[in-house]
Formats: structure tokens, sequence, C-alpha cells
């Protein structure tokens, strides 16, 4: 007797489409078990139904060697499964203790007793070697320290079956090594884990098997140690992955986008770029590296235009941008822009997909007669947009959110390059999105430089910058810790400038 | 002295109102079902005192009929927004008007009158003055000739508080309102939260009412909330339903009503005077937010 969890014959069906077609898995005790798919293959649906949130139409759930039959998360949680969810369910305005015990206060006298509770989680985090600001803001930590706190709920309320929907999503890299640590010590203390992702690098580093998911269906299942990211692609995708783009030679440009000493503030008043200079030419992939936090969102705030209070000049194709000038001006001025977060500024989710579309295309003058928009015209420009960009949509009238993440990117995508700016500021790109529609904004970014246009790429994934850059700048701490020149590229000079390990500095240290 | 202590006295008769239909709102608030109808079942609590008051010939009656018909809204109100899913702003808007509406016709219906139900039969809250609290220097005035909702309003500040953060009811309340999904993915019932929550919300606006028509008065009259419910809802929003913050706004209003009252003995202009409490709401409420906002750009500047 060695399984966890099986889920035999596993049938959703959702109007219009089968979520899980007869989906079959073991799940061994002590063990990291990745189920891979790409957006849409069913994985989460799959998992909410283990959790209770949703009740499968066919098939059965075995617990340790006992059929179980879930009504709610109450019923799964007290069959001691825990999910962390890939939007953390946490109450920001309370604090770490409180949000831990949501689901079973101590109570004393019918008082919730925070100091008891407090003694418990303490010795839970020593069990599991985890270090926690108990009393802090759950609002104020940072995204790993959050994600801690989940795990910490899930283990509090007993779990020893643990399901990490997505969980590297919204990490930083150093994170990731923590969560993976985290992990690999529930694991020997006796936990089964359960690995949802997109991502394959992740599930050969972390997991000790691996089920493949495709429209639904089980494509295939192995052993981590037996198999390699390319087998698992094809399995996923139906194909091999693609290593390498195809770009043109570099020309050397004029100056498409020139920025001089930026600096600027974050709302507590702390320093988060400080002296920024650099310059992206025409036909040139520019990547911004660096791990998450050291200024680079601010520092697309500002030459985006979204932050009006800095010091320094902007300058695009040539013009000297004012400080005062709005998002909306430096886009006339010729500047696109793919915000970092799709949910928050690239897109609103209620609205219309056309209305999302038509949110910076509507005063381009095809469109726009004297303030009056012609819906005829901006939904012949969405669909020929659409068709180019191959998205998936339910239809032109329906909601932003009815898109998966990948399918809500190219259309961000696809509104900013129907602008044609000639310089693009693209900041995550490719964030949270399955592997066909990042190679597909992959080739689109190659695409464009090779027609003559600039292209700023900033972006967590150092894979995603050594395979699309021509010029590396790496940020640490609010300043540009050092540049690598194409052909000169390795993961390990990125990777020591990104530390904050500069030339110099080692020099000093050796001394 | 004696001056200063009516000042007091005033206060606390003419926050009570205030103070107990925003308390109550901090459950709705809190719970992610902000509720806009406070005047409504303020009103119908008014109407309701006096009823029972009225054919009963005792207050308590009254305050109990009062309890009931909040109860009522309240639930109804949560029913509708919670398991029909009316929108909020909506069904608060109509619940309001419905709420003048009913009073006005019921008034000539029940009482044969219109415009107002004055009676002898109607009798009032008892005053109560609380022995040595009385005596308190400055202070004083607060523990004289009260009802008893004016004292209960002052306690319900404090239980709410307790409530909300020393209880687990108050973390599935505020769970349910900030995050309803953290709520239910540890097994708490979203829905019924809210739906108790917004029962809560009925009953005190309703007893706050039944302050309006037989503490602060002895009848009712059509409209005679004049917008207080709109006043503690204003005063439960801009305190993002925290129970200090709302017992500090319900104060300053309630202080500055009073020294308009204190004021008019004075021979000022009317209009004027009247005009005092609501300056010092507007004045308050534009200065905070840029005090705020003028700290944010310091601490931005390059």
């Amino acid at each position: 007797m060695n399984e966890a969890v099986l889920l035999k014959d596993i049938v959703k069906v959702f109007p219009g489409t089968i979520a899980n077609d007869h989906v079959t898995i073991t799940i061994r005790k002590n063990s990291i078990h990745g189920i891979v798919g790409e957006n849409g293959a069913g994985k989460t649906t799959l998992m909410k139904q283990l959790y209770g949130m949703y009740r499968p139409d066919g098939g059965e759930i075995w617990l340790n060697g006992k059929k179980a039959t879930f009504h709610s998360p109450k019923d799964a949680i007290s069959c001691r499964i825990g999910m962390v969810h890939q939007h953390f369910t946490l109450v920001n305005s309370m604090s770490v203790v409180e949000n831990i015990i949501l689901g079973r206060p101590v109570i004393k006298h019918g008082f919730v007793d925070i100091k008891k509770a407090k003694e418990e989680i303490s010795q839970l985090c020593r069990k599991y070697n985890f270090e926690m600001d108990l009393d802090a803001k759950t609002e104020d930590l940072p995204v790993g320290l959050k994600q801690r706190v989940e795990i910490l709920k899930a283990l509090y309320l007993g779990a020893d079956v643990l399901i990490m929907d997505e969980p590297t999503a919204v990490l930083t890299p150093q994170e990731i090594t923590e969560l993976f640590a985290t992990l690999r010590s529930l694991r020997d203390l006796g936990a089964s884990i359960i690995l949802i992702t997109h991502k394959l690098s992740e599930v050969i580093q972390l997991t000790d098997e691996v089920t493949v998911l495709r429209d639904g269906k089980v494509t295939g299942h192995v052993f981590t140690k037996d198999t390699n990211e390319q087998e698992l692609a094809r399995m996923m995708i139906g194909r091999g992955l693609q290593l390498h783009i195809d770009k043109q030679e570099t020309k050397d440009g004029e100056k498409a986008l020139c920025v001089k000493n930026i600096r600027c503030r974050n709302d507590d008043g702390i320093m988060v770029v400080d002296d920024v200079s650099f310059e992206v030419r025409y036909g040139e992939i520019v990547g911004i590296a660096g791990v998450q936090g050291n200024g680079q969102t601010e520092l697309i705030e500002v030459i985006s235009g979204m932050n009006q209070e800095y010091g320094g000049t902007v300058e695009i194709d040539g013009q000297g941008v004012p400080m005062k000038a709005s998002p909306w001006q430096r886009r006339t001025m010729g500047l696109g822009h793919i915000p970092e977060d799709r949910q928050i500024q690239g897109s609103a989710p209620e609205a219309t997909i056309e209305d999302n579309f038509l949110m910076t295309t509507y005063r381009k003058p095809e469109i726009n007669y004297h303030s009056l928009i012609s819906r005829k015209k901006a939904m012949g420009e969405l669909e020929a947009m659409v068709g180019k960009f191959k998205i998936k949509i339910p239809g032109c009238k329906a909601k932003g959110s009815s898109l998966s993440g990948g399918n809500m990117q190219k259309l961000i995508f696809a509104r900013e390059y129907n602008l044609n700016p000639k310089c693009l500021i693209a900041a995550q790109p490719t964030r949270g999105v399955d592997i066909g529609a990042m190679e597909f904004i992959h080739n689109r970014l190659v695409e464009m430089r090779d027609q003559g246009k600039a292209v700023l790429l900033v972006s967590n994934e150092l894979s995603e910058i050594m395979l699309l850059s021509d010029r590396v700048l790496v940020m640490y701490e609010g300043k540009i810790s050092g540049e690598v020149k194409s052909g000169e590229l390795s993961e390990e000079k990125i990777g020591l400038l990104m530390a904050g390990i500069t030339g110099e500095k080692e020099a000093q240290d050796v001394e | 002295m004696e001056a200063v202590y009516s000042i007091f006295m005033v206060t606390a008769r003419v926050t009570t109102p205030i103070l107990l239909a925003a308390t109550g709102g901090i459950y709705s608030d809190k719970a992610g079902l902000p509720n806009i109808a406070l005047d409504a079942m303020m009103i119908m609590g008014a109407f309701m005192a006096v009823y029972g008051s009225f054919f009963y010939g005792n207050a308590a009656v009254g305050v109990f009929y009062a309890i009931i018909i909040g109860l009522a809204i309240g639930l109804l109100y949560g029913f509708i927004c919670i398991y029909l899913k009316g929108d909020n702003t909506v069904v608060g808007i109509a619940f309001n008007l419905i709420g003048w509406g009913l009073t006005t016709f019921l008034l000539p219906v029940i009482y044969g009158t219109t415009g107002s139900f004055v009676s002898e039969l109607i009798v009032s809250l008892k005053k109560i003055t609380i022995p040595v609290l009385h005596a308190l220097p400055v202070l004083g005035g607060i523990f004289r000739n009260q009802t008893m909702i004016t004292y209960f309003s002052w306690l319900f500040v404090g239980i709410t508080w307790v409530i909300l953060y020393k209880t687990q009811m108050g973390m599935i309340i505020r769970a349910c309102g900030e995050n309803p999904q953290a709520a239910e993915t540890v097994g708490y019932n979203v829905r019924v939260t809210r739906l108790i929550c917004s029962a809560i919300t009925g009953v005190m606006c309703a007893v706050a009412g039944a302050h309006l028509s037989l503490g602060l008065m002895t009848l009712f009259s059509e409209k005679m909330t004049a917008g207080k419910g709109f006043i503690a809802l204003a005063a439960v929003t801009y305190a993002k339903a925290e129970p200090k913050k709302v017992l500090f706004i319900s104060l300053l209003f309630g202080f500055s009503n009073a020294l308009s009252n204190q004021l008019q003995l004075l021979q000022l202009p009317s209009d004027l005077i009247l005009m005092v409490p609501y300056i010092f709401v507007v004045v308050f409420v534009i200065a905070d937010p840029m005090l705020h906002a003028f700290q944010l750009k310091k601490r931005k500047m390059v």
C-alpha cells in the first residue's frame, strides 16, 4: 500500500468542453508528483475535484486505499488534503498567525487565543525549518513569504497531501529555489506533493514522477529520472521545443530610446532607481535582467510615463520627453508598452475583448472620427489581429476574463503591435503563459526587431533574456550593475551581475 | 459649567443614532456586502417603535417592534443581494425610497394624520442618569438624562471591536469581506455569514431609529431621519469600517451638532448655525486625504 491518492477515470464536463476525460493518476506516498500540461489542459480542474471544489461527473477518488467523496473543501481538509492556489487565498489585513489559523482557530473562553496559536505555529515552523515573522501583516510580505504562509496554513490544517497550483508563476528565482528546498524537505518528512505547472525545467528539477495532460487526457506518465524536457514537451504539445531563434544580423541603427541619469523613489521614499542611463537602437533587442525588485518595475514606470515624479531625462526617437508627458503622449511619440502586470495594468478583466483591444487603439485616426469611435472599423482591426496572432477568443463581446493568460497576453501584444510603435517596452511578456503562446510571442518580438524596431525586454526569466537579447543590461539595487554584449552572453556572467558581483567588487573581495 | 455639561449631554444624545447605525453598518461592510439602506431601516425602526409604544403603552414594546422590523429588512436586503444576486446599489436605493414612501403612506392609514403623529399615548424611553459618573468634571454630561439606547450604543462599539478582532466570528467576517475565497477554501460559508451580518446591521439601524422617535423626540414625522442614515453610511465608508474611526467620526458630527445647538442661544442667523456640523465634516473629509497626498508627494521627491 504505497499510494496516497488514486484518481480513477475522472471525468469532468463543462458546457461545451470535456475538461477531464477519463483521467487516472496515482500519487505515491512520500513523493513529489508533477502534473504538466498547457493552459486549458485540465490540470487545475482535476485538482479542484480532489480538493472538493468541483464534483466529478464520473470516476472515483481513493485516499489511502479508501474511497472518498467530497462535497466541499471542508471534506477534503478533514481528509488531510491541502491546496495552495495559484491566486493566494490570504486575508491581507490580517497577521500571519490569523491567516494560518483562520480555518481552525484556537479558542479559549470564547475568544481567539493568539498566544497559544503562535506557540503551535512556532512548533510547526521549527519542525519544517521555516523562518517566519508571525506578527507581520500579510499584505506587507513579499510574494515568496505569502506563499509560505499558504503552505503553513495547509500544514496547520493537517495536510499530508499538498496540492501546489502553479506555485512558481509569481516567484523570483531565489524564491523558487527556496520553495523547492521547502517542498523537498516536506516530502522527506512524509508528505505527498502534487505540483501543477507548465514549466518543464521545474518538473525535471523537482519531481519524482510526472503525468502529462493534453486536452483533458493523460498523454504520458514517466519517472522523472528516465525523461527530459524535450520528451515531456513532445507529450505536452505534440512537438519538440524551440531552443533557438534565427535572427538577422544586427544593424547599427539610430537611437530609438535614450534614458539618462534616471532616478526615482517609491511610495516609502526609498531610492529604487538610482542614476540609470542606457540607450536602445533601432533593430536591436536590449534585455534588462535582474532579480525581481531591483528597480526594473519602477524604471519601466518612469519610461512609460506612469510615474511622473523622477529625475533625469527620457528621449524617444531623438526627441526629449517632458517629465509630465502622459503615457498617451509618450505613445504618440512612438513608444509601445506591454505592462508587466497583465491583470491590473494590461487589461480590464470585466471589459469585453473588443474594449480591451480598443483601450489604446481607439485614438487611431482610422477609427476615431472627431472623438466618435467606429465600432465597425475597430471590429475589423480586431478580427485581423486575432487572425494574425492566432488568438483563441470565445467572441469579441466576451469578457476579458474569459481568456486564458496566454491568449490575453497575445491580445495585449496584438494591441500594441497594431499601433506600430518605434520602440516597444515588453515587460515580462511571457509570465504565466504556456509554451505555445510563449514561442509565438518570442518569434514576434524578433520579427519586430528584424523589421528595424527597437525592443526593450524586461524579464525575470534568464533563459528568455538569453534567447532574445542582442545586449543585456543587468540591474541590481536600482543601478545598472553591468552590460553584457551579444557574443559574450553566458548565464554565469549575468548571474554574477544579478547578484551584484561586478568586476571591481570581486577584485576588492580578493584583496 | 452648565453649558459644558449641556454640550456633552446633547453630543451623546445626537451621536447615538448615527453611532449605532454606523456600528451596525460595520458588520455588513466588513463582511463584504456594504449596506446603503441604513436610512430605510432607521426610519422603519422609528415608525415601528412609535407603533409599539402607542398601542401597548410601553416603550420597551416599541423597541422590540423596531428590532423585529430591522431584522426582517436586514434579512430581506441580504437575501435579495446574496441569493437573488440583486445589485447592492440598486437594491439599497430602492429600499431607501420605499422606507420614506411606506412610512409616509402608513401614517394616515394607521393614525389618520399626515406630516407627523404626536400623541400623549406614546410612551418615550426612560431617561437614566448614572450615579457617580454624572458628576465627572467636563464629561459628566454624557451620563446625564440618557436613554438605555445611548448607553448601549457606546457599549456596542466596544463589543463590535472585540467581536471583529478577538473572536472566530470576527475572523470569519473579515475574511469573507476581504477575500471570500480565503474563507471558502478553509470551509466557511460566505453567503450565510453575509446574511447574518446584514441582519445585525438591520437590527442596529432600527434601534437607532427607535432612539429618534422615542428618545430624542416622542413622535413620528415624515422623513424624520433627515438623512442620518446616510451620515452613518458616510461614517462607515470613510472609516473603512474600523470601529474606532467610526466612533470618532460619529462623535465629530454629534459634537458639532451639539455645538450648533448651543450657538443658537447667541444672536446669530440660524441658517449659519445649522451649517456648522456639515462644515465640520466637509472640512475634515477634505483635509484628511489632502494631508495624506501631501505626505506621499514629499516622500517621493527626487
